[in-house]
């Protein structure tokens, strides 16, 4: 018994000492430990592989009720115009309910981006771009933009009595989105009415610790549906302007090209999930199109190798010459430059 | 107590192997090969990059391609709703450079053979990202021709889009796309082709020459023989009409010259000036006015002595630097949209009229305007109306004295 219980106490000390638990003054990264051989070795997460980004994102209602929101037509065509820098300026409490939400998730192993960080980061890589005269296109630039594959769209309005003094009782009303930046399908939402308390911060942080973990629980669900039945994606073939081929053209054995890419999508989503959504001679369409994540040997398969498989089976069987332009997560967008 | 502190251990060597049970696709990290890392052999696959390297070390013959003084006046786009001045500048600046990276850029003393160039704004848009992006697309079509013979040479059309967090900034970087490609090489070369076809056509240049003569059109007539080649077949014509060209025009504006010389001499009150020899040195002999103008000159150079050697000689100077002087000064303010405008609006239309219906609608209705501006805001407007309303008129040159004497007539 005491030889037992003389190896709990050994192995205790072991286990604190790995844990870094010195007793003399440390530093922060004397502290730090890792296994990465176990890492490595341990099964592959396709989740961890290929992380979604996660960012809140303030919606338009807020953005109008912060008069940073308004409509300009160019062409004939009105279109909305989001004042987002103005916002982060002169919205402090957004900031504050983004931490709470950022360490929420931060607290659960899943760091999330910051909106604000990210826009920054996007302004000094167009200025190192420019200061380093590297070659640009407007397709370059019309992708230097914030794109989380998941958003999460915060809306909230406060309503306060100042009639009873100066700092009266705030009531608060907010509504917490998370949308699927691809699919656009809403994958949760989190709200609370008429939350009442003197300080919105502090409103926010008390209610969200209730609600938070229900968010997370539901993208959890989401993390577990991808790993089940693949990610969900859209495809997209369309054609080139000056191409030479279109969809409804056929192959020798007198299919249309849209025919074979429609068999092709049968078999190659798991367990042929898709739905088919435009069928033009310029474009064929699809959602909710599950792909695997993982190759056999643990390497991460994603939507441009789905889309590079694709690619060249139309480049062996019709001799298209194709061009990938699949970007992100979740989009497959294949161009069939001609033949 | 056991089964507690067994507990607390197991749990704590959990959490210190980081066992967390992570959801995960029951598949280990075994990548092996890439796909790319082919049969290959090291010194194979070093032989095939070299021979890459080497085919695109081969030097391009294109870019080496130079028409030997053959030059498209570069006419910048009009400025509109769509263009403004600075934009007007800059593409004038890069067709101006690719014209030169082609082999027929430059400065040129003759507007003969041009290079115009119509914009259409095709796109406006903005995104829905964050930060918002500004779209704009353009259609620019370059057109190289010749205003003397009303013939267009070449033309290409390109399709240029800008993306930027500004509209002002997305315009200005449709046009950063504004590059030397393989189309304009192409239309380069085929209008150059075609120019020195034009000019080894002799009887061809002789026609307009001999046509603007006719019409008294002498500022055209010396632009075309000014810009003949000196390897074109016409050149020895060229050298030879341009002088007698040169001196008919010295003679139909003789009267003007005699007139403003008379006005000199009234100016100078008695005394020296210099203007008055100058009015008279550019008369030539065999016109009509030179005896009156001699006589006129001889009597005014008694009234104001200058008859010893050195003095003549002074004024003499003086006379040449005016001369020099007043024609540089004119030259600043002359307007040259009267001999320009009727064929150069004909020149392209004629052209463009088979190509495409609504391209025809689009250029007359410009060229209508810019006519009916060009007559209505005379002189001040010379250098805005512009070839078919597509763009500035040429203020180079065409020949000094030409536009001296026009200046004068008027």
């Amino acid at each position: 018994m005491n030889l037992l219980r003389g190896f709990v106490w050994s192995f205790c000390v072991v286990s604190v000492v790995a844990c870094g638990g010195k007793n003399e003054k440390m530093q922060l990264a004397d502290g730090a430990t890792g296994d990465m051989e176990a890492y490595v070795s341990s099964d592959v997460n396709a989740i961890v592989q290929a992380k979604p980004e996660i960012m809140v994102i303030p919606s338009d209602q807020l953005l109008k009720s912060s008069n940073c929101l308004r409509t300009r037509k160019v062409d004939g065509q009105s279109y909305t115009i989001r004042n987002y820098q103005k916002f982060l300026l002169e919205n402090s409490d957004f900031k504050t309910i983004v931490s709470e939400i950022q360490n929420a998730f931060g607290n659960a192993g899943f760091p999330l981006n910051d909106f604000e960080q990210t826009l920054k980061n996007l302004d000094n890589q167009y200025a190192e771009d420019i200061a380093d005269n590297l070659a640009q296109d407007a397709k370059t630039r019309l992708l230097q933009v914030a794109a989380p594959d998941i958003i999460l769209e915060l809306t909230y309005e406060t309503k306060a009595d100042y009639s009873k003094g100066n700092n009266p009782e705030k009531s608060v009303n907010y509504l917490l989105n998370g949308i699927d930046a691809y699919t656009n399908k809403a994958i949760v939402n989190v709200s609370s009415d008429g939350v009442t308390g003197k300080d919105l911060a502090q409103i926010m942080s008390k209610d969200l610790v209730t609600k938070l973990p229900v968010l997370m629980d539901e993208i959890q669900e989401t993390f577990n549906d991808i790993l089940t039945r693949g990610r969900e994606i859209t495809v997209r073939v369309n054609v080139a302007a000056g191409s030479n081929q279109n969809l409804y053209d056929e192959n020798i054995e007198g299919d249309t090209y849209a025919d074979v890419i429609i068999d092709y999508i049968k078999v190659n989503t798991v367990k042929g999930a898709y739905k088919l959504q435009v069928n033009t001679a310029n474009q064929l369409s699809f959602t909710n199109v599950r792909i695997n994540i993982l190759n056999d040997n643990g390497t991460q398969y994603g939507v441009y190798d789905w889309t590079r498989d694709l690619q060249k089976y139309l480049k062996r069987n019709l001799g298209l010459n194709c061009e990938n332009r699949s970007q992100g997560l979740g989009e497959v967008v294949l161009t069939i430059k001609g033949m | 107590m056991n089964k507690v502190l067994y507990t607390v251990v197991l749990g704590l060597a959990l959490v210190s192997c980081g066992g967390a049970g992570d959801a995960t696709g029951g598949k280990k990290f075994n990548p092996g090969k890439t796909v790319s890392e082919t049969a290959m052999t090291d010194s194979e696959r070093q032989s095939a990059i070299d021979a890459k390297r080497n085919s695109l070390n081969t030097t391009n013959i294109d870019l080496q391609q130079n028409y030997n003084g053959l030059r498209f006046c570069v006419l910048p786009p009009a400025v509109n709703a769509d263009i403004t001045p600075a934009l007007s500048e800059k593409i004038a600046l890069k067709l101006t450079e690719i014209s030169a990276q082609n082999g027929v850029g430059g400065i040129s003393y003759s507007p003969v053979l041009a290079t115009v160039v119509q914009v259409n704004r095709t796109e406006s848009a903005m995104t829905n990202t964050a930060p918002q992006k500004f779209i704009v697309k353009y259609d620019v079509t370059i057109y190289c021709g010749n205003f003397a013979s009303n013939e267009l040479y070449a033309s290409s059309t390109l399709s240029l889009s800008g993306v930027a967090s500004s509209e002002e900034l997305a315009v200005s970087q449709a046009f950063d796309g504004l590059k030397n490609s393989p189309e304009l090489k192409a239309m380069f070369s085929r209008a150059s082709e075609n120019a020195l076809a034009w000019y080894n056509n002799e009887s061809a240049v002789r026609l307009v020459v001999d046509n603007a003569v006719a019409e008294r059109n002498f500022a055209l007539a010396m632009a075309v023989l000014s810009s003949v080649p000196s390897y074109s077949t016409s050149f020895e014509y060229a050298e030879k009409r341009n002088q007698e060209v040169c001196d008919l025009m010295f003679k139909a504006k003789a009267a003007g010259l005699l007139a403003s010389m008379k006005d000199a001499i009234v100016a100078s009150d008695g005394a020296y000036s210099p203007k008055v020899g100058a009015y008279f040195r550019l008369i030539p002999e065999t016109s009509e006015v030179y005896e009156e103008a001699v006589a006129l000159f001889s009597e005014y150079a008694e009234r104001v002595a200058v008859t010893s050697k050195d003095n003549l000689e002074r004024a003499r100077a003086l006379e040449d630097r005016e001369a020099a002087d007043t024609m540089k000064m004119r030259m600043e303010r002359m307007e040259i949209a009267k001999i320009k405008a009727p064929y150069e609006a004909k020149a392209v239309l004629a052209k463009i009229e088979a190509d495409s219906k609504k391209a025809i609608a689009q250029v007359q209705a410009e060229a209508k305007v810019g006519v009916a501006e060009a007559n209505a805001k005379g002189k001040a407007n010379a250098n805005t109306g512009g070839f078919l309303g597509l763009g500035k008129l040429w203020d180079g040159s065409f020949n000094l004295l030409n536009r001296l004497l026009d200046s004068a007539e008027n």
